[in-house]
């Protein structure tokens, strides 16, 4: 038990996907302007982690590693997960549409986000992880992403109504913002061997 | 020209007279005690930094406010507090260009970035510092003996500050300091927060001017008790008092001086007690935890990014409008 509350503990604060590995920036500074959006954007991209690293652990594991394809294994990872979160959507419009409503347009944009990829190909090199870890890791990672998220996204709802420079809004207060942000988990460094 | 009887404006209608000139000349006289330690224990090296950071910090919001055609607000003192603020928490011995760089980064990168006073999300001095800290790790992890001006013998128990001795040399090294010189600051560490006494006084006369409110010190300190205390609950031979670690490193000058600046904390009573708590329980993690002796500037900037979250929750308003017809 205590090895998946290690794991836990470093995907969301120590290696932190964004502020320590610098992935899915995109997603990370495109929609931290608005508190709901960014809530939808975090609980879509736990979910599809989650779901990609469940799936691209079995291509790897049982399709191109058996094959010596391991080569090939960014291309399908990319196809898998975009295919993957289209079938979900469709899924989810007809069977559960209140969730299909909460995550909203965030579940077709996110497949090409590269949090969503990293993660899985994280989870599935990482040769110490059995697939139960893999699954763990990939949850936490989504989760630190979106800790990550909202907390970016509270510091610059603030910052819209305060007055900075007028060249300097927007993106560049809010990179800016993201390194501090960044700076400040530094502190967490060190807590898990 | 004549003013109007009768001035029709937004409220709030009563003003207490204090204003951002007054708020920030209080700070300043609470920071004397801590400024006087630092020259007592370790003579004109601590007040160099200080001066130097002040100054530089000063020069630098005005060149900033300058080149942006800004009014200059130097004069409200908010940017030579950053400066000695920064001053304060550096070693007595780092060459004279890290708080001249700390200064810069503090104000241009920690506070005119953001929109200038009160806007800035990170407290300005510890932006400066992290990042001196990040990038400079060797230089300003070297402290010197106190060497009292008078009255007090030099307190030469241990040669590096309490914390950094905890975590390299275990709990027994740690265990025979007399709480007297930890709280007079009778060891090595920097010139603000190896006094606790001096933070004391300038950090009451905070709270009694009310320009800091109380919450956010108390609950910091109990916080860091109440952790150590767990802690030492916990496994007894693995931690030093709980009282070591209130007195020891930065943890009372963050409690009254870092985690209260202007901006940077919430402001409702809920939200102040969780910071306050936030902030002492995220000192000890990071102390016990993480890789790094004295955790509590990582933990201040934490809670300050939690700040406007925690600023969300806030009382229900007494008849609120339903839906606009």
């Amino acid at each position: 038990m205590s090895e998946y509350w290690l794991l836990i503990v470093s995907a969301v604060f120590v290696n932190n996907i964004v502020l320590a590995r610098y992935l899915g920036n995109c997603p990370f500074l495109g929609v931290s302007t608005r508190m709901d959006t960014a809530t939808g954007m975090g609980m879509a991209v736990i979910f599809v982690t989650t779901l990609a690293t469940a799936i691209t652990w079995f291509v790897r594991k049982s399709l191109l590693e058996p094959m010596g394809l391991e080569y090939l294994q960014t291309i399908a990872f990319i196809l898998v997960i975009a295919t993957l979160v289209q079938l979900v959507e469709m899924f989810l419009q007809k069977s559960i549409p209140a969730l299909y409503r909460a995550l909203g347009i965030f579940l077709p944009l996110i497949t090409t986000n590269c949090a969503v990829l990293g993660t899985a190909v994280l989870a599935v090199e990482n040769e110490d992880f059995n697939f139960m870890e893999g699954l763990v890791f990939a949850f936490a990672s989504g989760v630190g992403f979106s800790l990550a998220l909202v907390l970016l996204t509270g510091i610059r709802e603030r910052c819209a109504v305060a007055p900075i420079p007028k060249h300097l809004q927007g993106m560049p207060v809010g990179l800016a913002t993201a390194g501090l942000l960044a700076l400040a988990f530094l502190g967490f460094i060190g807590m898990v061997h | 020209m004549t003013r109007p009887d009768l001035i029709v404006s937004v409220s709030p209608h009563i003003h207490s007279g204090k204003s951002v000139d007054a708020m920030m000349r209080d700070w300043l006289i609470a920071l004397i005690p801590c400024i006087l330690a630092g020259w007592f224990f370790f003579g004109f090296a601590a007040l160099r930094v200080v001066i130097i950071s002040a100054l530089t910090a000063v020069a630098a919001e005005a060149a900033w406010q300058k080149a942006l055609g800004r009014p200059l607000t130097i004069s409200d003192g908010s940017a030579a507090l950053t400066g000695v603020i920064l001053g304060l928490l550096l070693s007595p011995e780092v060459p004279w260009w890290i708080p001249v760089l700390g200064a810069v980064v503090a104000i241009l990168i920690g506070k005119q970035l953001f929109g200038g006073l009160g806007n800035h999300p990170f407290n300005s001095a510890l932006v400066g510092y992290t990042f001196l800290f990040i990038s400079y790790q060797h230089l300003l992890e070297s402290f010197p003996m106190p060497q009292p001006a008078f009255l007090l013998e030099p307190g030469g128990f241990i040669e590096y500050p309490p914390m950094d001795v905890l975590k390299m040399d275990g709990v027994e090294a740690v265990r025979d300091i007399p709480w007297m010189d930890l709280f007079l600051g009778n060891v090595p560490g920097t010139a603000g927060t190896v006094s606790v006494l001096a933070v004391l006084l300038g950090g009451l006369y905070l709270v009694a001017r009310g320009t800091i409110r109380w919450q956010i010190p108390l609950f910091c300190l109990l916080g860091t008790f109440v952790f150590a205390a767990i802690c030492k609950v916990v496994s007894p031979q693995n931690y030093a008092a709980p009282i070591f670690y209130v007195l020891a490193g930065w943890t009372c000058f963050s409690a009254f001086f870092l985690a209260t600046e202007v901006g940077t904390c919430p402001v409702t009573l809920p939200g102040m007690i969780l910071y306050g708590l936030g902030c002492g329980c995220l000192i000890m993690t990071i102390r016990i935890w993480g890789t790094y002796m004295e955790g509590a500037a990582f933990a201040i900037l934490l809670m300050n990014s939690l700040t406007p979250l925690l600023d969300r929750i806030r009382p229900k308003v007494v008849g609120r409008v339903e839906q606009i017809a």
